[in-house]
């Protein structure tokens, strides 16, 4: 009889404790797959979501619904009513930025994204020029995937070899309260009807103060991490080779050498020399391959090389120099030297606002090393 | 009450069990979130915090050992009776036993809310607590045996997680970690102090002290023990010290959960989710172990059948989550916990040391030593 009465009890709590628990079957819901989020004339925010909707007959699964509102969550209330579903913000991949948006400030609605614990913290984060909506709404067969998934992977892939900054939601707060560093974020257009990373983002706090080229994130790379994997190209005096060319008839006259290399390893050490006077010094050593070269410079001789690498460090120092220039006037420090400083016993209790006054004044040796260690399968 | 007790053969369980046990009762809800609040108060050098924290516990439980091995067989209730006598020391025995209840309360709404926040915002309050509660009385209905058995398969079940944490590492950045020693001795001393809520349980030993068979080798698999927990709690401190921003590490809930949160694999895209579910594994030894000690504690005390004791404090239980429910009463019992457990665990020790040193040297040394 006992058990009998077990039973019952188990069986009991088994069948009616399950409708407690909120249902989420997979053709009711609309799964969020990326958000853009834009301001509006009239202080209000439009966001545009793409949603997997499983629940359709058609052959297109995605959907692309807009909402507006003053919060985040309202819009996303409002942008629900054109669905038939329930949105669930489980796996967005990707949120995108209006520049109009992002140059007001993002962290508004990356609060909103934090504090709910169902969006994930590894959802990457861009900007999207002129709008968000225009970006998402682009037309789906010319990219043979959803938009969402599209620009997501675009991230992923191209950030290993490091020509995208690759910023999740954890990333960019991380880097937004911690004192001394600021973000970088990648622009995405609409070029030829499909959405191309057109430059790069510079934030001040969280918000959009300036643009970057498509080249300098290597640098901001170079002093972040580990570079591997990377062509770029640089364009040298032509006069230094004068002596070396081949002993054939040039091709053509011209002034410069243009060059590509293959990274296959740069890394940059940096120290805070004087601490009173801020000064700075960064050491990056890269050894690369050479790829490509417009003159047919003999790359034989042992002089040549040694000239080649001088001409490359003075070069890439040169290049550093400007974009520091460029990022003081901005106000901006995506190389991170305020970290630097603050790791020190004197900088500990560095604000925000020491740094934006100290950060103009900060000075940089950059040394530069590299090494030639292959030129290709000809000489 | 007899202050000694005698165990049958068949309840009593070998020593190297005690290294499950500790392991079991003290990594619990708590650790969620223990990383946010020992930063609180020590800020980068938290993880100095925690090793003062681990020595202090070492010497506490050193403490302990002497104190029990001073009699022949028994448990705090026994030797608070004779130190204090019958009136006095059976009201400490209460003040333990609502120890454990409290422990157990702040353990069932902490999980439930952890549950409510990611998972199920909608579902109420009751229904986690109640399938809590089913499995800890079906264990503890078994005895001792049964729910030693348990803690030693779900502690040994559950760490395999762990290792998914390399993702978190390869983000964590050095200079959260710089200058190294900035905190203040007293803040230190405040984040051990905090840190000492992430090793409650410790007092189990004095409990489960008599049913062990082969006293003489208790010491080294509870130190054991200790110091797995105490590694446990550091590197992930470590790790989250790292990998969150000093300025927005305050802003999280539980920072052990968002960790996993980075965690995504193809076939699983929301680790944390997973990781919430599974932490169902390691919150039940915890409270198995300490309804356990509330069952025992009260037939000890007042002789009440196990049976009884054991449904009417779930029931209470029960009745007690369902009706706290707000972020800050959650936060009220649990501070609450965490000051009065501090007392008992850490501090009280200390006190009974000398007085049951005195006690046992003067007469009773014959009679109960032997």
């Amino acid at each position: 009889m006992t058990k009998l009465f077990k039973l019952f009890w188990f069986s009991f709590l088994s069948i009616f404790l399950v409708s407690c628990v909120q249902t989420q079957e997979i053709e009711d819901i609309g799964i969020i797959n990326a958000g853009g989020v834009d301001s509006t004339k009239d202080d209000s925010i439009e966001t545009t979501l793409v949603i997997f909707d499983f629940s359709s007959l058609s052959d297109n699964m995605t959907q692309i619904i807009t909402g507006t509102g003053k919060t985040l969550g309202g819009a996303t209330e409002d942008a629900e009513l054109s669905s038939i579903n329930r949105l669930v913000p489980g796996k967005i991949k990707l949120t995108l930025f209006g520049e109009e948006m992002a140059k007001q400030g993002i962290l508004p609605y990356l609060d909103m994204q934090t504090r709910d614990a169902r969006v994930p913290d590894m959802m990457y984060l861009a900007v999207g020029r002129p709008t968000a909506k225009e970006i998402l709404n682009v037309d789906e067969s010319e990219i043979s995937k959803d938009v969402g998934q599209f620009l997501h992977d675009i991230i992923e892939n191209h950030s290993t070899d490091h020509n995208v900054p690759r910023k999740s939601l954890q990333d960019f707060l991380r880097i937004y309260y911690d004192i001394g560093q600021d973000n970088v974020l990648p622009i995405f257009e609409v070029q030829e009807k499909t959405p191309k990373q057109i430059g790069i983002a510079l934030f001040r706090g969280d918000q959009m103060i300036g643009q970057l080229t498509n080249d300098d994130i290597m640098l901001i790379n170079l002093m972040d991490r580990v570079v591997k994997d990377k062509v770029f190209e640089l364009t040298l005096p032509i006069e230094p080779f004068k002596d070396f060319f081949e002993k054939i008839e040039q091709p053509h006259n011209r002034n410069d050498l243009d060059l590509a290399f293959f990274i296959q390893k740069g890394k940059s050490k940096t120290k805070l020399v004087d601490i009173e006077n801020l000064i700075f010094e960064t050491n990056t050593k890269i050894q690369f391959r050479l790829i490509e070269q417009s003159a047919s410079v003999k790359l034989t001789e042992p002089k040549v090389i040694e000239i080649l690498e001088n001409e490359i460090e003075k070069n890439m120092e040169e290049r550093f120099n400007k974009l520091l220039k460029k990022l003081k006037d901005y106000g901006s420090d995506p190389f991170g030297y305020g970290r630097y400083y603050k790791r020190t016993r004197e900088g500990k209790d560095l604000t925000v606002e020491e740094w934006r006054e100290k950060y103009p004044n900060i000075e940089v040796k950059f040394n530069v090393e590299v090494e030639l260690i292959r030129h290709g399968a000809t000489d | 009450m007899e202050i000694n007790l005698s165990i049958k053969k068949g309840q009593r369980i070998r020593a190297y069990y005690l290294f499950f046990v500790i392991i079991g009762i003290q990594i619990g809800v708590g650790f969620l979130s223990a990383p946010r609040y020992i930063f609180e108060k020590a800020h980068q050098d938290a993880w100095v915090s925690i090793i003062v924290a681990y020595l202090f516990m070492i010497l506490v439980t050193k403490v302990m050992f002497v104190i029990l091995s001073r009699y022949e067989n028994t448990d705090i209730f026994g030797i608070q009776v004779h130190v204090f006598g019958k009136w006095f020391g059976t009201l400490l025995g209460i003040v333990y036993l609502l120890l454990f209840t409290s422990e157990l309360l702040s353990l069932l709404l902490s999980y439930n809310e952890v549950v409510q926040v990611f998972i199920y915002p909608t579902m109420p309050s009751f229904v986690m607590p109640i399938l809590l509660l089913i499995l800890i009385v079906y264990s503890v209905l078994g005895g001792i045996r049964i729910v030693i058995g348990v803690v030693f398969l779900f502690v040994i079940m559950s760490p395999w997680f762990f290792p998914l944490l390399y993702d978190p590492i390869t983000r964590m950045e050095s200079a959260h970690f710089l200058p190294l020693f900035e905190a203040s001795v007293v803040d230190l001393l405040k984040g051990a102090q905090t840190t000492s809520y992430s090793f409650f349980g410790l007092e189990i030993l004095f409990i489960i002290y008599p049913f062990i068979d082969n006293k003489e080798k208790a010491k080294r698999p509870t130190y054991l023990g200790l110091t797995t927990s105490a590694l446990i709690v550091l590197v992930t401190t470590i790790i989250s010290i790292g990998y969150y921003s000093p300025n927005d590490f305050d802003l999280l809930d539980w920072p052990v959960v968002s960790l996993f949160k980075s965690v995504a694999f193809s076939f699983m895209e929301r680790f944390d989710y997973f990781i919430i579910a599974e932490w169902m594994m390691v919150v039940i030894p915890t409270a198995i172990l300490l309804m356990w000690a509330i069952v025992h504690g009260t037939e000890r005390i007042f002789q009440v059948q196990q049976k009884v004791t054991l449904y009417v404090v779930a029931a209470v239980l029960l009745v007690l989550c369902t009706f706290i429910n707000s972020i800050v009463d959650i936060q009220k019992v649990t501070d609450f916990v965490t000051t009065f457990g501090f007392w008992i665990i850490f501090v009280y020790p200390f006190v009974l040391l000398p007085l049951v040193l005195l006690k046992t040297k003067r007469k009773v040394s014959k009679e109960v030593r032997k």
